[in-house]
């Protein structure tokens, strides 16, 4: 089983191009394919579009309820406002934490679980990544809480004195950053688990007899074949971080001061609190833009690992 | 001058009190439904549907609601919710014009937003209109004037209160006994006298923190409970010129006492900055905490036996004083109508109903209603045998509560998240009050479009 | 000799190790239910009663209530239909885009689909808002499936566009000497073949659809809510119903776990299938 999926992953492209006379009869094929996606999307994502488009360059009016035009003056605005730089910042640090988390401990988990028999049940451990967030921050809010809270109890026995996790300024993002992690290191673990199947036993007992190290195993051949596997899992999981503010919203509502104020917070408050609609939907626009560039380059660094 | 009015005010104020006592002879007469002179059926046949919250007062109007669908025939949804997430509903509903909900639960503070934004529907003419409104089964005057008064711009009558409640307060009346002490009347006391020698009563017995307050940043969160006290002291939000002042030594005199009440080191819980409302009342009720600064409308809560540890086990007081004077924060929740509603008489029969006497007396004592009429009634005596204090404090509010502790200006959301976020600075100590207040001033001189 | 011992004792190691992580993955699992299985009071005490009395009351209470079976449901529908509605729509576009050779279309239009997905949905709440009051879809299963599959196609077709992509040469080559049409090829070559991969991609859409909670909040009342909204319901007046979150939280899980059992085997498979693109 597995030796046919690796034959399916070494087949270079070139081989589909050559054969032009097939793909020229199929191209209008293809397109009403294409179409009939389009086809579909476009209604009802066509309308709210194009209303985001036009608040973000429009000043909210509270009074009348409607938005006027004001050019590009929201971007101004949002240059000069130092809550936004500061999202941005805390934006960038807990996503940026977290991914390394949740990737750390599920390549962790993933190569550990290879490694012993423990691979049986693996889809125990995947078991947190199918919480409905909200019931992973009930619990962990529980757990958290610093005065009845478990974790405290437990620390107790190591000799630490109970902390304030969420309800504290040093800890918030940290205890943000355990609970994702907890939840979504799963993902990059099956990811990588895939990955690693990926590479035939051949390549290490080749290694090995030839007399190479586990480190120098790892480093040469595990990590290079396993890099498309952890872009897509990053691709993934930035997207969603980016786009969701669930466990942020549930668990701290911003923080104790500002101190989990990310950017999407940022826009919830601004757009639903202070009704500055247009204001909100031009900081959305640049963490779109933001979005879409980081993946891009996230994209190309996958294609041009194409082994 | 200033200190003898303010003296004579509560020397009235507690011969009204004396007063009153004498007066719980007999029950609270009220007129029912069935006696008022309009047509309650006119609306028969419609729909409406309200956005309300999941508190105390909506949860007993529930259960009465089928009285209200045979009174009239009109049908209600009755949707109850977490209060942030019902103001995102709102929000959302008013801003997109579609009249989803024709009823909206309106807090005090967000009032002067909506106002300006045109969501509420006046109902001065509603009130005014014979076919409508009976005036003796509404009794729109037995409302508490200051509760009525914060609904009201420029004679447009925004929404009617349903309830109302003080901030004051709550103490654990046989931890304090035990300790041979008293909640202190100062403000200045809490912090230096009250919470350590208490801490250090209970610190071989209860081990629990002495006094919590809220610290979570949010307008209308933390902001509420400090903005009592930046009263306390004589401060003011905005000079006559609209320039933010709230940086004023008073200001930061007032700021730094609220953060010491905070402090872990003279006995408050740690994560300070962090605790909202929601996790304030939860120690107080699982009883790990001595005592709590808190609304007054929370008796149920505190006296429910299948969550809450302290039943019958506390009391509350009237707020302290500042140097200046004594303010106690005045809230209410309100019906208010959407103006984009399209069964208007249909929802205000249900407004004038819910808000009635006779409805009002049906809850008992659960619920703090805002006339003092029915405060005289058999269940709230029954009560202030249990908690005298809190009965006494919740009454002081509504004579002599201010509603607008914070300002009420339509710009308040962002106040409070500016204003909110410097008390938990302080708190944190991350900032000292000066430095987090000047930045505060400086944010919110942007917002409101002051400049120099 | 030695090489053997060493790798006995880091396996022994890793194994331990390995339990450990298991153990703080499971942990709160165990901590939900066990706060489900007690009356508020009585799960919030310190140091907590690690053997107790289980109680149902909480689940008793929360069936009861009517809202909750409805939430789950709606939950259910919301999951399962638009996750199936998605991969019907989404195969056909994305065969279109793997096969095509207008390589322009081919690269850029996958990437604008997907960049769909990045859109922060805040910003089309209101107008998605009024969008479905004036259809009268509010608080009605339609709004939310509708919204999902805007959602949930994006990514579906980004996924199985790889999947697809991998689809060895060969086997078409000889689709075609065998005289399959164009519609035969796709639909009794391809779809077999990426079996596995539809499976994880609709398992994608299903876990997000399960646990999404923005629109679901803001377009559902009390008819067509699902289960995150329901959860916070009993999140409110400042009594945080431990109980009833936590019995909400468990029988919200539960579906999810039957459905991972069932699709087990395809979970690794399907990860390896076209993962590479």
């Amino acid at each position: 089983m597995e030796n046919t999926q690796i034959s399916l992953r070494v087949l270079p492209c070139e081989h589909r191009e050559k054969d032009v006379s097939m793909t020229k009869i199929k191209r209008e094929t293809y397109l009403w394919y294409i179409l009939s996606g389009v086809i579909i999307l476009a209604p009802v994502v066509g309308y709210p579009l194009v209303e985001f488009f036009r608040l973000s360059f429009s000043k909210w009016v509270l009074e009348e309820s409607t938005a006027y035009f004001n050019s590009g003056r929201n971007f101004l605005e949002i240059f000069r406002d130092p809550l936004v730089w500061n999202s941005l910042k805390l934006t960038a640090i807990f996503t940026g934490l977290a991914l390394l988390c949740e990737h750390v401990l599920g390549f962790g988990l993933a190569l550990l679980l290879k490694r012993t028999s423990l691979s049986k049940i693996l889809p125990l451990y995947a078991i947190p990544m199918f919480f409905p967030p909200l019931a992973a921050v009930v619990v962990w809010l529980n757990m958290f809480n610093p005065q009845f809270g478990v974790v405290n109890y437990l620390l107790t026995f190591f000799g630490i004195s109970p902390q304030a996790w969420v309800f504290s300024f040093k800890l918030a993002i940290p205890s943000l950053i355990i609970v994702d992690a907890w939840q979504w290191a799963p993902f990059p673990m099956l990811i990588f688990t895939a990955g690693l199947t990926t590479i035939p036993q051949r390549v290490y007992e080749a290694a090995r007899i030839n007399g190479a190290s586990s480190w120098y195993i790892f480093r040469r051949i595990t990590l290079p074949l396993i890099k498309p596997f952890l872009l897509i899992s990053i691709l993934y999981r930035l997207i969603y971080l980016l786009t969701t503010f669930d466990l942020i919203a549930a668990m701290t509502e911003g923080g104790p001061g500002d101190a989990t104020l990310t950017i999407y917070y940022l826009i919830w408050r601004n757009t639903f609190q202070f009704v500055k609609v247009g204001y909100g939907a031009s900081i959305s626009l640049l963490v779109l833009i933001a979005t879409i560039v980081i993946c891009t380059v996230l994209i190309n660094a996958t294609k041009s690992k194409e082994a | 001058m200033l200190e003898k009015s303010r003296r004579m005010w509560f020397l009235i104020g507690i011969i009204l009190l004396v007063m009153s006592f004498g007066f719980c002879v007999s029950a609270v007469e009220v007129m029912q439904p069935e006696d008022a002179s309009i047509d309650w059926q006119q609306c028969a046949g419609q729909e409406i549907n309200i956005l309300d919250i999941a508190h105390s007062t909506s949860m007993i109007l529930e259960p009465m609601i089928p009285q209200f669908e045979k009174l009239t025939g009109i049908k209600v949804n009755h949707l109850m919710m977490d209060e942030n997430k019902m103001r995102v509903k709102r929000t959302e509903d008013l801003l997109a014009g579609a009249g989803r909900y024709d009823i909206h639960q309106i807090g005090l503070t967000i009032v002067p937003q909506y106002y300006k934004a045109k969501w509420l529907e006046d109902l001065t003419p509603f009130i005014g209109d014979a076919s409508l409104t009976d005036p003796e089964f509404f009794d729109y005057e037995g409302i508490g004037k200051p509760l009525r008064d914060g609904q009201i711009f420029n004679d447009y009558i925004c929404a009617i209160p349903n309830m109302f409640c003080g901030v004051y307060p709550h103490y654990r009346t046989d931890i304090l006994a035990e300790a041979g002490m008293w909640f202190p009347q100062e403000w200045e006391d809490v912090p230096s006298l009250y919470m350590p020698k208490l801490k250090t009563f209970m610190s071989n017995t209860y081990k629990i923190p002495a006094f919590v307050t809220r610290g979570k940043k949010g307008a209308g969160a933390n902001t509420a409970y400090a903005s009592m006290l930046h009263r306390d002291w004589g401060g003011e939000w905005f000079d006559e010129k609209g320039k933010p002042i709230f940086n004023s030594p008073e200001g930061v005199a007032a700021l730094e006492c609220y953060a010491d009440c905070m402090d872990p080191a003279n006995g408050a819980p740690i994560g300070g900055e962090g605790l909202g409302m929601y996790e304030i009342r939860q120690m107080f009720y699982l009883g790990q905490v001595a005592s709590i600064l808190t609304s007054g409308d929370l008796v149920g809560m505190f006296d429910d036996p299948t969550t809450s540890n302290i039943v019958g086990k506390w009391d509350a007081t009237i707020a302290p004083r500042g140097p200046v004077k004594r303010t106690c924060l005045l809230w209410t929740w309100a019906y208010g109508m959407s103006s984009h509603s399209k069964k208007k008489d249909a929802a205000w029969l249900f407004i004038q109903w819910a808000t009635s006497p006779a409805t009002m007396l049906q809850w008992g004592a659960q619920v703090p209603p805002p006339r003092l009429s029915l405060w005289e009634s058999e269940e709230f005596r029954k009560i202030r045998e249990i908690h005298p204090g809190w009965v006494d404090a919740e009454r002081w509010a509504l004579l002599f509560g201010m509603p607008d502790c914070q300002p009420l200006i339509p710009e308040f959301p962002e106040w409070g998240e500016y204003y909110g976020i410097a008390i938990a600075n302080v708190i944190a100590g991350r900032q000292t009050a000066q430095e987090a207040l000047d930045l505060a001033c400086k944010q919110v001189a942007k917002v409101v479009g002051y400049s120099e | 000799m030695q090489r053997n011992s060493y790798k006995k004792i880091s396996t022994i190691l890793f194994t331990v190790l390995g339990v450990i992580l298991l153990l703080f993955a499971l942990f709160p699992v165990y901590w939900l239910v066990q706060l489900s299985l007690k009356i508020p009071r009585e799960a919030l005490v310190m140091p907590p009663k690690w053997f107790f009395i289980p109680i149902v009351d909480n689940y008793v209470a929360l069936v009861r209530s009517g809202n909750f079976t409805r939430a789950l449901l709606n939950s259910l529908i919301v999951m399962a239909v638009p996750s199936f509605l998605s991969l019907v729509a989404s195969l056909p576009m994305a065969y279109g885009l793997s096969k095509t050779s207008a390589r322009v279309v081919r690269d850029n239009l996958s990437f604008w689909v997907l960049s769909l997905r990045m859109l922060p949905p805040i910003v089309v709440l209101i107008p998605f808002y009024v969008m479905f009051t004036r259809a009268g879809l509010m608080d009605t299963v339609w709004a939310l499936i509708i919204i999902y599959l805007t959602v949930d196609m994006p990514i579906a077709v980004w996924l199985l566009k790889g999947f697809f992509d991998d689809v060895p040469y060969e086997t078409i080559a000889a689709a075609k000497i065998d005289g399959y049409s164009e519609w035969e090829i796709f639909y009794k070559i391809h779809v077999p073949i990426i079996k596995s991969g539809i499976v994880v991609t609709g398992m994608m859409c299903a876990i997000f659809n399960w646990a999404e909670f923005l629109f679901a909040m803001t377009l559902t009342d009390h008819k067509a809510l699902t289960i995150p909204v329901a959860i916070f319901q009993y999140m409110s007046f400042g009594r945080i119903n431990w109980g009833l979150l936590a019995s909400a939280g468990v029988l919200g899980i539960v579906p999810m776990l039957i459905f991972m059992i069932v699709i087990r085997k395809h979970l690794v498979r399907g990860m390896t299938l076209g993962v590479a693109k």
